[in-house]
């Protein structure tokens, strides 16, 4: 017993002296923020991500007034007026005729017609890609498209991720009744098929006629409602797991308020994974909606977006012979859903906590 | 020895009387929701603690130490029994509480008198908050000193566990496990707690680090005059920092006395095992520990008559029938066993 006594005293005499010696060496402290941050931006493909994306917000953002500041003049719904001589050279088949010397003529019919618009305009200085069957510039509409893509997958994704933390949130925290209700809803939503259920939103909006310039947030809300189930479950399950954990109980011990638990202590502990979610859903979002514009039940005419303008050439003709007019919106539908897939993997890689990389 | 002969003296000023105290988690519930078994984890636990002393619960694991503790804080609501809170107001004036029965919105301002420490230093600290949030979190919510002061009161505290200032900013997965008990520690003591339920602090650490925690432990209760409930299945790190200790047997406490009563002159056969096994650190004296047969029998079965009957070599047929109560053995020496009287327990 002595001995044992001896020796810890023994220990508390060293103690004080480690405390004698207290260093004053202080250097810079890293967050586990700073050092996902750095994890992140290490990683080439996340960086390639992050540029594109950049590059994608610069050009739909800050393109159209800065072409304007140059003496762009089309704009996204104006139409080129330019009256133009459409050309059409068709030659008769089957009436080829041969004259005495065995020379063949064939019939070569001109047709000419003055259009007050210029439409499927080639590629051109003052059009850059060209123009649309209506005469509107592509290049300035993809900028304007990029707009409306970009801001809605954000707003949508910004909803979701907002309704799938309270859900989620209260569905985990206080479980029992409201837990199996919320939890029901989510498998409900979840049976849906998603495209059907937008199809029919979209022409049940159609049918309220809904003015054209409102039909975006009647999208985004539609988008939101089917969406959000996802990030519920997901909310749940991480706020079940924390809830166990030593340092939630050590908040009840101390008398931390309900409020306070939830919103800074369980919502920073679930961040990473909403954040990784929320980046990876943003492509999926920006595909859904261009595939309900591709359809006509998203964005509609005249005003731009990149899947109303790729179904612009529906018609096998427009299709073949003017690439212009989809190519170009097509390949920022890539880009776009790309870059969110490679911000949302990098991010994921850099904030696993096991990841030593 | 001053301090025993003024308690003994006077009536014993206890900080916390538990009664009954009897904690059962449903296993199976019929449809209309009926608990048909439950896991008797603590059956029926009764204890009173001294301010300002240490209340040692030892016993192996799954015997319900841990979920005592965590019931007296009220972490889990009481299934039965009472445990009465003796404090002083704001006014100054003693007033008694039961915890089993207190609401949860009175119970929020004795939220700061009663705290715990957590076995796992890695789990219970918050991996986002730096160390200086985490302290100074509790302080601003209980606005346990005014708000531009919180900064120096947490440095202050933290000095006196051992951690230096500049650990202020930092987080805590830039700490070892010694370091990062301090910082629970600290957590703990920056509300001022007048009842500290310490769970297995030190045996998530290895044995050097122990001694430095347990005499930062003792060297705190000296300066606050706190009182603890160290609840541990290390004897020896119980032996050195309890006034009495109480010994845990699937759910209910076996024996009960002074650290004296408990180290050298134990009665109850399980206890005696238990003291049996601690090494010595001596080569040349032979220990000869009393081997317990068999598992720990399960709490959601317990065996009928006195619990340790299944693994008892005294085991007698009254033993299988009827469960022994807690009688005095001496003064403040308290064993449940129907043998305790006989010659064979000496």
């Amino acid at each position: 017993m002595e001995e044992l006594e001896n020796k810890k005293e023994a220990a508390e005499v060293s103690e004080s002296t480690e405390q004698v010696g207290e260093s004053k060496v202080y250097y810079k402290e890293m967050s586990p923020a700073m050092m996902v941050m750095r994890r992140f931006f290490r990683s080439r493909l996340s960086m390639v991500g992050v540029i594109m994306l950049v590059a994608l917000f610069v050009f739909s953002f800050a393109g159209p007034p800065v072409l304007h500041l140059f003496g762009y003049e089309w704009s996204e719904t104006a139409t080129d007026y330019t009256t133009t001589v459409k050309r059409a050279t068709i030659t008769l088949e089957g009436v080829e005729t041969t004259d005495k010397e065995g020379n063949k003529y064939e019939i070569v019919q001109f047709v000419e017609e003055e259009v007050g618009i210029n439409s499927y305009a080639p590629s051109t200085t003052s059009h850059p890609l060209g123009t649309d069957e209506k005469g509107m510039d592509i290049f300035i509409r993809l900028m304007y498209g990029g707009r409306v893509s970009l801001t809605l997958g954000f707003v949508v994704v910004i909803l979701e991720t907002i309704l799938g933390i309270i859900m989620g949130g209260i569905s985990g925290y206080f479980g029992g009744r409201v837990d199996q209700l919320i939890m029901r809803l989510v498998d409900i939503l979840n049976c849906i098929p998603t495209l059907p259920i937008l199809l029919i939103a979209s022409v049940v909006i159609d049918s309220w006629e809904v003015e054209s310039s409102l039909r975006i947030y009647y999208l985004m809300a539609i988008m939101t409602i089917f969406g959000w189930s996802g990030t519920a479950r997901m909310v749940r399950g991480q706020i079940l797991y924390l809830r166990e954990q030593e340092f939630i109980v050590a908040c009840e011990v101390m008398g931390i308020p309900i409020w306070r638990r939830i919103f800074k202590h369980l919502v920073p502990n679930i961040m990473p994974q909403l954040i990784v979610s929320m980046t990876l859903g943003l492509g999926g979002i920006i595909l859904y909606e261009s595939t309900l514009s591709y359809l006509g039940l998203g964005i509609p005419l005249p005003y731009a977006a990149w899947g109303t303008m790729i179904s612009s050439s529906t018609d096998p003709i427009t299709m073949a012979s003017y690439p212009n007019l989809w190519v170009p919106a097509g390949l920022l539908i890539v880009a776009a859903v790309l870059a969110f897939n490679f911000v949302g993997d990098g991010l994921r890689d850099a904030m696993d906590p096991k990841s030593k990389r | 020895m001053e301090e025993k002969n003024i308690t003994s003296a006077a009536e014993k000023d206890y900080i916390l009387e538990v009664n009954g105290l009897k904690q059962h988690f449903p296993i199976q519930k019929n449809l209309m929701g009926k608990v048909l078994r439950s896991l008797k984890a603590v059956d029926g636990v009764s204890f009173k603690l001294e301010r300002g002393k240490t209340l040692g619960i030892v016993g192996e694991s799954g015997c319900g130490k841990t979920t005592l503790g965590r019931t007296i804080l009220r972490l889990y609501d009481f299934t039965d029994g009472s445990a009465i809170y003796h404090t002083v107001g704001k006014d100054g004036n003693p007033y008694d509480v039961d915890l089993a029965t207190v609401s949860k919105k009175q119970l929020t301002p004795l939220r700061t008198e009663l705290q715990l420490i957590f076995q796992d230093p890695y789990s219970s600290l918050p991996p986002r908050m730096t160390v200086g949030e985490i302290l100074s979190e509790a302080v601003k919510v209980h606005n346990i000193v005014p708000a531009d002061e919180v900064r120096e009161y947490v440095r202050t505290v933290m000095r006196r566990c051992g951690l230096q200032d500049h650990y202020y900013d930092r987080y805590p997965h830039e700490f070892s496990g010694g370091q990062r008990q301090r910082i629970c520690i600290a957590r703990a003591l920056v509300v001022k707690p007048k009842l500290v339920v310490c769970d297995e602090p030190v045996s998530a650490l290895d044995v050097s680090i122990q001694a430095q925690i347990i005499n930062l432990l003792k060297k705190l209760q000296r300066e606050e005059g706190m009182s603890y409930l160290f609840i541990s299945h290390d004897l020896s790190v119980v032996k050195y920092i309890s006034d009495e200790i109480a010994v845990m047997y699937l759910g209910n406490i076996v024996e009960m006395g002074t650290t004296q009563d408990i180290c050298k002159n134990a009665k109850h056969p399980y206890t005696q095992a238990l003291f049996s096994a601690v090494p010595v650190a001596n080569p040349h004296k032979k220990s000869e520990p009393v081997a317990l047969e068999g598992e720990l029998p399960s709490p959601a079965n317990p065996p009928k008559g006195c619990k340790f009957h299944t693994r008892c070599k005294y085991c007698t047929d009254k033993c299988r029938e009827l469960a022994p109560e807690m009688t005095e053995v001496s003064e403040g020496h308290y064993v449940a066993c129907h043998l305790m009287n006989e010659e064979v327990l000496g």
